[in-house]
């Protein structure tokens, strides 16, 4: 649906800074990019990276699922 | 008349503060890890979209190691078989990375919490203050996990979050396994070389 838009190279490398700012002010936000923070989920004390990781992925699964749906977007599942 | 003017004074400095206001969660320390990650999940759905893409990071450590090896080896490098598959080049996903750096320096830069440390509080406070004892530990650590990325086929964001949200049993394996050598990795570095 979107097709002429992906095609366009330098408009996508545009798209990919944007959405790479977004992502990274949400990751420092959410405390993800904080030592203490990655370490206390690994030692099992603090269980905020779980917490960004799992709402991301239910949020993420119904809209990207839906759209699929839709024909407005196409899923790239990785290999095992 | 000293009233009145303070009087005046509160309402026009009503609107600014509610400027202020609006403003004030982009200057927030932090938010509460429900948000960070349902915005996490609605860019994905503006990844998938706009761009026909999936986050990701790892693949752009990939190219970008094939561009410094070009500064030193010239083209000969284009004609190995993974940088044929993996092209030293800059894509979207390369740019995604750029972005990731300049958005996180962003929010830190805004509420006042970018600075630079040599050693973590949580590693200083059960290892000492040494930076290069934590240097060391960091960069073998840094190894270890691009490697570990490369084999899997991804990281904590291809396979950890994009993986996931399209239900792909790769992403859900990989970061299950992810969890569980981070947990063991952690609990021997903290609790057993402590």
């Amino acid at each position: 649906m979107l097709k002429t838009l992906h095609e366009k190279k330098g408009i996508q490398l545009v798209f990919g800074l944007l959405i790479g700012i977004m992502f990274g002010f949400l990751l420092q936000k959410g405390g993800a990019t904080k030592y203490d923070v990655i370490i206390g989920q690994l030692l099992l004390a603090n269980f905020t990276v779980v917490k960004i990781m799992l709402s991301a992925m239910v949020v993420g699964n119904i809209g990207v699922h839906f759209f699929q749906n839709m024909g407005m977007a196409q899923l790239y599942p990785k290999p095992g | 008349m000293i009233a009145l003017e303070q009087k005046f004074e509160a309402q026009y400095a009503l609107p600014i503060e509610r400027e202020e206001g609006n403003m004030e969660w982009l200057m927030m320390e932090r938010w509460s890890p429900y948000v960070a990650g349902i915005g996490i999940g609605l860019l994905s759905w503006v990844a998938f979209l706009l761009s026909d893409k999936p986050l990701g990071c790892s693949t752009a450590f990939s190219r970008t190691s094939g561009m410094v090896e070009r500064l030193f080896r010239g083209s000969k490098v284009e004609e190995k078989l993974y940088y044929k598959k993996f092209t030293p080049s800059v894509d979207w996903e390369w740019m995604l990375v750029l972005g990731v750096f300049i958005g996180a320096f962003l929010s830190a830069k805004l509420s006042g919490q970018f600075q630079g440390d040599w050693v973590p509080t949580k590693w200083a406070a059960t290892f000492g203050n040494t930076p290069i004892t934590r240097w060391i530990v960091a960069l073998i650590g840094g190894i270890v996990m691009g490697i570990g990325a490369r084999w899997a086929g991804g990281c904590t964001s291809g396979h950890g979050i994009s993986g996931t949200l399209q239900l792909a049993v790769s992403g859900w394996l990989a970061v299950i396994c992810f969890f569980v050598g981070g947990i063991a990795t952690a609990m021997l570095i903290f609790n057993v070389f402590s």
